[in-house]
């Protein structure tokens, strides 16, 4: 199947931006100021919204020419390019953005070619928009095809937490292991989900990572 | 020879639409890489070269190896970082392809897609979260009319993104290292693909084509691919154990736990943050 | 390939001179024209790759210079941009990317790392502490007589003396020096394990000369960039210089406490933490005790690789010499790494104390280690970036090596097992910092060639 690979989907879709000389600025420039002040954490419309693993929005200016012997030639319009690596069927993600982050989908695609004018509140206009912009992806890779986002997160929780009980728990006798370990167990059933596009459980080590 | 050309140029109403932004020769000799900026947007690495007929010139040492390439725009507010969310790295690059051309490709992706010991060294180079190609046919751009002028392009173009670990530098010395023969399979259909071995000319092949990226999520950005494939083995064996803690006794437990330990204890590394780019 | 003019390339790059006693002296360069007239006052002691016929000599001297130091002897502007950015910028500059945080910030570093005035490097190395003093005699006199440069510090060094004789000791009393790369031309007793795995997975070959030297094909099937003009470059090699303290005291009392809680021993566990056995014995060739027979077996000692040990319960997946020479433990055949080895030289430095003695982390110890390779980017800081203070392509997370990570008190080093009680998994918790970093700097070791030029201020661009 297509943009498909095992239970995750490979959406490319590239929406013509409007060309407008009256706009100050241009639209393409308008989302590119948007974009920017949006937030790429907890709090990024992506993590509000379901099902969505990796994505990334680009304004593609042009087409590149690589030199002769190559022929030059531009793209008469730009436009927006979304890739997403998202769990489920098209049809599903798509109506969860819409019913999530109708807001953050008007501010960006707006500024696109056929938007419909009610913008994310007409979902089935939505829906319909951001196929007619779809491409087939040719071939998609991925590492994990299996394992939805609450599934990933999920096992990235439970390794933190089974790493620092195995280290705290070392040369235990059997009784008391045991009895730590269902408790263990038992405390982490209760936890809430954790949050999507968080960096994890604040820890003390540097790694000299920029963002210290 | 070897003109790079920034792909945000045209945002810049001063400069014509194909007036390039960065200028790269190539010393015959050995290889030796000048950068010449007609802008001064830069980082500190710059001299002014004395005498220069243009005030605005600079020179300065752009060693495609050592430098993550910085085609951003000048308008760009979150600058070159916003390629890497956390441990991952966006790529995206387009390249023109004659369309004759592109039908081997489609056939080569056939190929790849149904020839699954094709994709092992794919797998086996574990940095790689998700990647794909895309073709966009000379006519495949979307037009959806309400004054959209639709193309007229001589090329097709093969669009790719790819999410990695790692950095930008070490992703393509190992391609070129151990990949070589895949990676030609797929690019030598587009124009002046120059091969991916030597690395030097693919690296400046990549960064010509490459461009940045506005805005790029991922739900997890403290865990690379090895991260998650190691979350998942722990997870499993972590409720296989879970199952059976309740109903046995102490010393049945104590054996099973360390089986899990055994288990898992090659997958134990933490996550957080990448280490800092230059 | 044709051979390589032993006399054209300083004798440090080319081999290591196993002497035990060095020095190396830190210079300040006064006024182009002062310091060219220095550079060709001691350009004919610089000691070159030649070989020894009449035995080794009582001291050698080589030089290299910091990109300040290139620029003080006002070297053409076109030729000082085409030097790489990370050695442009120096090693101070480059510390957040190093993992140089924490107590190894510069902030901590020595006065003179930390005020950032070595323009040059002066390594003396010697067969005794009187031959050392006559170099430097005879180097302050050029310095006296020329004005070129001021000393703003020396560091000694020398290697543990037991019985009488040097050996390759370091201060937590592990055998070193095994591992140096073996490259194509460079002539040396030639070991398998130095070099790469060729195709088959099992033989090693020798890597390109162009890892090491500049002017020659790397292991990428190139002439890699490199500095303008060629003859400049040519036959030289950048090196990077570390003084690392050694936090005596803490490592002991660190392995003897966990130790009590390890299974296999003090000995198997200090073992586990480097990959080799305190007397330099693989851990993968012998993971349950040391072996002076495969020790003293140079087809043995470092003939060994890990892929039958994909799951690291004989040699441990972060173990420090699995994580800086991973051999063929990321698949391909070792291909991955082959650009990624440096050549060391380095000597421990301070006062060496047996088992039995009160030591204290403010003792001054620790070891100079000093790396060569043809690009500090590529080779040095990967390995100190991506293998030593993280450890994703060693499957092991953000886990730091156990042995030189700025740990801070945190972090985990996992020791994997199997079910045998001698060899059980084992995970080492708060990890204090071993190792501290006390400054350094990354210099450009010129050919002798380059060294004429630059005395006589030919350097040309073009």
């Amino acid at each position: 199947m297509p943009n498909k690979n095992g239970s995750v989907y490979g959406l490319t879709i590239l929406s013509p931006i409007i060309d407008d000389d009256r706009a100050t600025p241009s639209h393409d420039l308008q989302i590119r100021a948007y974009l920017a002040q949006l937030s790429t954490r907890e709090d990024s419309p992506f993590a509000i919204a379901p099902g969505t693993h990796l994505a990334r929005l680009v304004v593609m200016d042009d087409v590149i020419y690589v030199g002769m012997p190559s022929c030059e030639e531009h793209l008469k319009s730009k436009y927006l390019v979304f890739e997403s690596n998202c769990d489920g069927e098209l049809d599903t993600y798509l109506a969860g953005l819409a019913d999530s982050i109708p807001r953050h989908l008007d501010a960006i695609w707006s500024h696109c070619v056929g938007y419909p004018t009610r913008g994310a509140a007409d979902r089935d206009a939505f829906i319909a928009y951001m196929k007619s912009c779809q491409l087939e992806t040719t071939f998609y890779f991925a590492a994990v095809n299996d394992k939805s986002v609450p599934a990933t997160l999920r096992a990235l929780r439970i390794q933190t937490a089974a790493a620092d009980f195995v280290a705290a728990h070392q040369g235990d006798d059997p009784v008391t292991l045991q009895r730590d370990f269902i408790h263990f167990a038992a405390q982490l059933k209760t936890l809430p989900p954790p949050p999507a596009g968080s960096m994890g459980p604040h820890r003390t080590i540097k790694t000299g990572g920029h963002n210290e | 020879m070897g003109i790079v050309t920034s792909r945000k140029a045209s945002n810049n109403p001063t400069v014509p639409q194909s007036a390039p932004v960065l200028h790269y020769k190539e010393s015959p000799a050995i290889g030796v890489g000048v950068v010449s900026i007609d802008h001064g947007l830069w980082d500190n690495s710059l001299t002014a070269l004395p005498g220069s007929p243009n005030s605005q010139q600079f020179v300065s040492r752009f060693e495609v190896r050592g430098l993550e390439p910085v085609c951003h725009s000048c308008l760009s507010l979150r600058g070159p970082m916003s390629n890497i969310n956390g441990k991952v790295y966006a790529l995206n690059a387009i390249t023109p392809m004659k369309p004759w051309k592109t039908w081997i490709l489609r056939a080569v992706f056939f190929a790849l897609g149904h020839v699954k010991p094709l994709q092992n060294d794919l797998i086996n180079l574990s940095f790689i979260e998700f990647a794909r190609w895309v073709i966009v046919p000379r006519r495949g751009f979307p037009c959806l009319g309400k004054g959209q002028l639709p193309e007229e392009l001589k090329y097709d173009y093969l669009l790719f993104f790819s999410n990695f670990n790692r950095t930008w530098n070490q992703y393509i010395d190992a391609f070129s290292a151990v990949l070589s023969k895949g990676l030609n399979l797929v690019w030598r259909w587009s124009e002046k693909f120059p091969g991916s071995v030597p690395v030097t000319l693919f690296k400046e092949y990549i960064a010509r084509v490459q461009f940045d990226t506005d805005y790029y999520y991922t739900a997890y950005p403290h865990a690379s691919a090895n991260d998650l494939k190691s979350a998942h083995i722990v997870q499993s064996s972590f409720d296989s154990l879970s199952a059976i803690a309740t109903q046995s006794s102490p010393e049945e437990f104590a054996a099973a736990y360390l089986q899990f330990v055994l288990q898992v204890q090659a997958h134990l590394g933490e996550t957080g943050e990448a280490p800092a780019v230059g | 390939m044709s051979k390589l003019n032993a006399t054209d390339i300083q004798g440090f790059v080319l081999r290591g001179y196993n002497l035990p006693v060095g020095r190396y002296l830190f210079l300040r360069l006064e006024g182009a024209k002062k310091a060219r007239d220095l550079v060709r006052l001691l350009l004919n002691q610089i000691t070159t790759g030649q070989r020894w016929d009449g035995g080794k000599p009582q001291s050698t001297l080589n030089i290299g210079f910091t990109f300040r130091g290139l620029q003080r002897l006002e070297l053409p502007l076109a030729s000082l941009v085409t030097f790489p950015v990370e050695f442009q910028q120096g090693m101070r500059q480059r510390a957040e990317l190093l993992g140089d945080t924490g107590v190894n910030a510069p902030g901590n570093w020595d006065s003179i790392w930390r005020e950032e005035n070595v323009d040059v490097w002066l390594g003396i190395n010697g067969q005794t502490v009187e031959a050392l003093n006559a170099c430097q005699a005879s180097v302050q006199s050029v310095l006296g007589q020329t004005g070129g440069a001021s000393l703003l510090g020396s560091q000694n060094a020398a290697a543990e003396v037991l019985n009488g004789k040097p050996t390759t000791s370091e201060h937590f009393g592990f055998t070193d020096g095994f591992g140096n790369p073996e490259y194509l031309g460079v002539e040396r007793s030639s070991q398998p394990g130095q070099g790469k795995l060729s195709d088959d997975g099992k033989t090693w070959v020798p890597l390109a000369t162009g890892e090491l030297l500049l002017g020659y094909a790397d292991e990428a099937g190139e002439l890699p960039v490199a500095p303008v003009p060629h003859l400049l470059a040519a036959n030289g090699t950048f090196m990077v210089y570390r003084k690392l303290h050694q936090n005596l005291a803490t490592f002991r009392a660190w392995l003897d406490h966990q130790a009590k809680l390890y299974g296999g021993g003090k000995e198997k566990l200090a073992a586990k933490l480097i990959g080799r056995w305190r007397d330099g014995t693989p851990v993968e060739l012998s993971p349950d005790k040391p072996d002076r027979t495969i020790t003293q077996d140079p087809n043995q000692s470092t003939n060994f690789t890990y892929g039958a040990d994909a799951a690291g319960t004989r040699c441990p997946m972060g173990a420090h010499i699995r994580r800086v020479h991973p051999r063929d433990a990321f698949g391909f055949n070792g291909r991955l790494i082959d650009r990624r080895r440096i050549t060391r030289r380095g000597l421990p430095y301070g006062h060496f104390a047996s088992k039995d003695q009160q030591v204290s982390d403010s003792d001054d110890r620790g070891v100079i280690f000093m790396a060569l390779n043809a690009s500090l980017s590529r080779q040095f800081e990967f390995v100190q970036q991506q293998w030593v203070q993280y450890g994703n392509d060693s499957h092991l997370g953000n886990d730091k090596d156990v042995l030189m990570g700025n740990h801070g008190g945190h972090g985990r080093f996992v020791i994997q097992g199997d079910a045998t009680p001698t060899n059980p998994p084992f995970i080492c918790k708060h990890l204090p910092d071993f190792v501290e970093l006390r400054g350094g700097d990354y210099f450009f070791l010129p050919s002798i060639t380059a060294l004429g030029m630059i005395a006589l201020g030919l350097v040309d661009p073009r």
